[in-house]
């Protein structure tokens, strides 16, 4: 493997010259500060752009291009990281020695067209889309309580993030506020305000020419703090929802606080793993094998937003019986043993060396190392190596069980 | 032990068949990191009528066993947590259930030949008692809960129970609680004897490994255990008739609009050459992506004429010898949306040239499954459970069908027995 680092227009772009794939992937970031409003417009703009395009004006006809270039794909999203708002646009096609010759230049071409040439009449986007997409997130956000899982942790992190970027998620007045005109304004914004990123990786791929992407693109610098740091309370916050599910989910949210880019970086990990990274940790094996009250129970950290948050589907009438043992669970972290932080270390290594089979994971994680200022992915083992118990129990005094989010489903099945 | 080249790709599959009958198969993925292996019984949800080893008489058993038998081979009698022992050598453990088989697997980058032995031993030494196989139900009981809270999930489920009338195919693969509740060790160690024997089994090992050393630890762990002779395992056949079992069904469910399925049921003949039986896959999945995919404009017509509210989703089963359309959408106005999909299925067009776009979009896509290891697995696996072998020249296969082909796999499919869900919203608590 081989990394190249380049710039065009001071857009910085890494070249990874992997050869063990078959495929080509690139992908192109666009990053600014977050308002509340993006989770709105900006999964709009991804949904609209990836639809169709001023070559390719409909569904059908993208699509074709698509095909003939050998099912090449193309994709967008949206998310958020700490106080960051990210558009992506992702590529992804056959290399040339399993397709045939070109396929590669009309894919950048099509990607081009994509992002850069959308399908824009009058200063708004064609209104058949436009109005194909506002009906799709309309709908989406009417039955977001279908998915009750997605719902209680999206309510646990409205909860716990005050007026941070934490609680801000899509909202219906949001989307009644937006207009055809507004949202292009929006795309326009995004594409000549954001701080701009390409990587790419496949075989020889330092030999292609991207140029046609950075033609008119130009990048900027943003200094807002990228974690987010919100309040501890005095006192444990619960709340409790019903809902007509069958199904109870419980949400628990603990907050970090204080915690050194050494500890977030590599000592969170360990400590996640331990508590409720998979089947073998203390919340699995509590909630689910020791007390038959879940089928899963797991945590989740997002060190950006200084949060773990846990999840258990469960009978509504173990409620108190589930969160006292949560609780407990999360209390019992003050002391670990040198077995469980081998045994995570061993598993996060593991991972981490597995990552380099996915051919996204070369241009993903880059990507974010730049964003995290971290290492690449053998430093990383390394000074994950290097965690301690000692290190994984000084995390117990800087995390806090703040929140609960209980969604009450009904009956459950006979 | 065997090599087979799978054509256009440049890679090898060895395979061979040991002594007590487990077949072992192992694809090199030379570069790549992650290594894995999956063990493998041809038993899922739909054997729950047979013959129990050593016995003479049918004998039917509580649905959702093969899941639940899946759930329990985590157990040991010396209390061993394999979720910790497979951690420990930095492997991630996990196993699964479907219609036709059950699989248990590791992933993991080092370590290995050990994790192979433990993933061997953990299936090959099951231990069941009346207390753990109590434990499992409520945890079993949760799991079922949290697919039926999803109500896409409900349609397909009551889709797929209201319009198989005598196969398994008919009952979600996990049961019901009530099912469950009748499971007993002794059943377990019935349903395990029969389907656990070497000779119902394979194993798929994927890795960047020396296959002579794959094969000389899995023959050394397999030696030294005992099995009954390889013997025919016979289930229940069931004659599934053409009809649905029912027409239509309305439901309520957490849902914020209604939401209606249907299911096309159809019967199609079995093929015993399985280069057809591959090609009639492909020319099924292709003709309904020409007819509702990306090409066809269908659902953002429904949607711009207000026929549906946000999505109009399809997908199907292709067994042996039926197959099950499944559509699924928030629709506002049902009796035109089921007018168009009847018209659409039947409408006589020529699709040559979508077809030949479909079969590029099939050639990338059987490429790209070479470039990952669980694709690679999955592929293997796929061969494996539904023709006993690989078959090596799909690349061709893709790229010599003709347009005719397709359309004779196609001309004998009968869109005439159907049945409806209906879902609406619960009343609010």
């Amino acid at each position: 493997m081989e990394i190249i680092k380049d710039k065009i227009n001071q857009i910085p772009i890494t070249y990874v010259n992997v050869d063990k794939f078959k495929s080509v992937s690139g992908i192109l970031f666009f990053k600014m500060p977050i308002k509340k409003e993006m989770f709105v417009t900006r999964t709009l703009i991804r949904n609209i752009l990836i639809h169709s395009c001023n070559k390719y004006p409909s569904n059908r006809l993208l699509n074709i291009n698509c095909l003939e270039n050998f099912d090449a794909y193309y994709s967008s999203g949206f998310r958020r990281e700490g106080n960051y708002a990210i558009n992506y646009f992702i590529f992804r096609c056959l290399d040339e020695k399993y397709s045939e010759k070109n396929v590669i230049n009309n894919v950048i071409d099509t990607f081009y067209e994509i992002i850069f040439n959308p399908n824009v009449v009058d200063g708004k986007f064609n209104e058949e889309e436009y109005s194909l997409a506002t009906q799709r997130l309309r709908s989406y956000l009417e039955s977001e309580k279908e998915n009750a899982t997605s719902y209680a942790e999206n309510m646990l992190c409205k909860q716990m993030g005050y007026d941070t970027a934490i609680s801000f998620k899509p909202e219906i007045e949001i989307l009644n506020k937006v207009t055809n005109e507004s949202l292009y304004k929006e795309y326009l914004n995004m594409i000549n305000n954001s701080e701009v990123k390409f990587m790419v990786a496949g075989n020889k791929v330092s030999d292609i020419s991207f140029d046609k992407l950075f033609l008119n693109l130009k990048t900027k610098k943003y200094d807002k703090k990228l974690k987010i740091q919100t309040e501890i309370p005095d006192s444990f916050n619960k709340k409790i929802e019903e809902y007509n599910g069958l199904q109870s989910i419980l949400t628990v949210g603990l907050k970090l606080k204080d915690l050194s880019d050494y500890e977030s970086t590599y000592v969170l990990p360990v400590y996640n793993n331990i508590l409720g990274g998979g089947a073998s940790a203390r919340l699995f094996d509590t909630v689910r094998e020791k007390n038959s009250l879940a089928y899963s129970c797991f945590s989740r950290y997002e060190k950006d937003d200084n949060m773990i948050e846990i999840i258990s589907g469960i009978e509504a009438e173990n409620y108190e019986k589930t969160l006292d043992l949560i609780i407990k669970v999360v209390n019992s972290m003050k002391r670990v043993t040198d077995d469980e932080v081998k045994r995570s270390i061993t598993e996060i290594t593991s991972s981490l060396k597995e990552s380099q089979d996915d051919l996204y994971n070369y241009i993903l994680p880059i990507y974010a190392s730049k964003l995290y200022n971290e290492k690449d992915i053998k430093t990383k083992i390394k000074e994950i190596q290097k965690v301690t118990k000692e290190d994984v129990e000084k995390l117990f005094d800087k995390i806090y069980v703040t929140d609960s989010f209980f969604f009450k489903g009904g009956k459950t099945s006979e | 032990m065997n090599s087979i080249k799978i054509s256009k790709i440049n890679a090898n599959v060895y395979y061979d068949t040991l002594d007590n009958g487990l077949e072992v198969i192992v694809y090199k993925t030379p570069g790549f990191q992650k290594k894995m292996a999956f063990f493998q019984t041809r038993y899922g949800s739909l054997k729950n009528e047979f013959i129990p080893i050593g016995q003479t008489k049918m004998k039917s058993f509580p649905l959702g066993i093969a899941h639940f038998l899946e759930h329990k081979l985590f157990e040991s009698k010396e209390k061993i947590n394999y979720f910790e022992e497979f951690q420990n050598k930095g492997a991630y453990l996990n196993a699964a259930t479907s219609y036709d088989k059950t699989y248990y697997y590791f992933v993991c980058s080092d370590n290995f030949y050990d994790n192979l032995t433990k993933l061997i031993d953990m299936v090959q030494t099951p231990y069941f008692t009346d207390e753990n196989v109590e434990k499992e139900k409520g945890i079993i009981g949760q799991e079922i809960d949290m697919y039926s809270n999803n109500p896409n999930q409900t349609i397909y489920d009551k889709l797929y129970y209201n319009a198989f009338v005598k196969s398994p195919m008919k009952y979600d693969i996990a049961g019901t609680k009530k099912d469950i509740k009748k499971i007993t060790k002794e059943d377990l160690y019935e349903c395990y004897n029969t389907f656990y024997h070497p000779s119902n089994m394979f194993l798929v090992v994927v890795g960047d490994l020396d296959e002579n050393e794959v094969f000389e630890t899995i023959k050394k762990n397999q030696s030294s255990k005992k099995f009954e002779k390889p013997f025919k395992i016979v289930c229940k056949k069931y004659e599934e008739p053409s009809k649905v079992a029912k027409k239509e069904e309305v439901i309520s469910h957490n849902v914020s609009a209604t939401k209606f399925g249907y299911a096309y049921k159809m019967k199609i003949k079995e093929l015993s050459d399985e280069k057809e039986d591959y090609k009639r896959r492909f020319a099924i999945k292709t003709f309904l992506r020409i007819k509702f995919g990306c090409l066809s404009g269908f659902t953002e017509d429904l949607i711009k004429n207000n026929l549906v509210k946000s999505y109009f989703n399809y997908s199907h089963e292709i067994g042996k010898d039926f197959v099950l359309i499944i559509f699924s959408s928030d629709i506002l106005d049902e009796k035109k949306v089921k007018s168009l999909i009847d018209e659409k299925l039947l409408e006589n067009i020529d699709m040559k040239k979508e077809f030949e776009l479909f079969k590029k979009a099939a050639i990338s896509n059987y490429v790209k499954t070479f470039e990952s290891p669980d694709s690679i697995c999955n592929h293997v696996r796929f061969m494996y459970n539904e023709y006993g072998k690989i078959i090596d020249d799909c690349y061709d296969i893709y790229s010599n069908i003709t347009y005719d082909e397709f359309v004779n796999y196609i001309k004998g499919l009968d869109f005439n027995n159907q049945t409806k869900i209906m879902i609406t919203k619960k009343e609010e608590v």
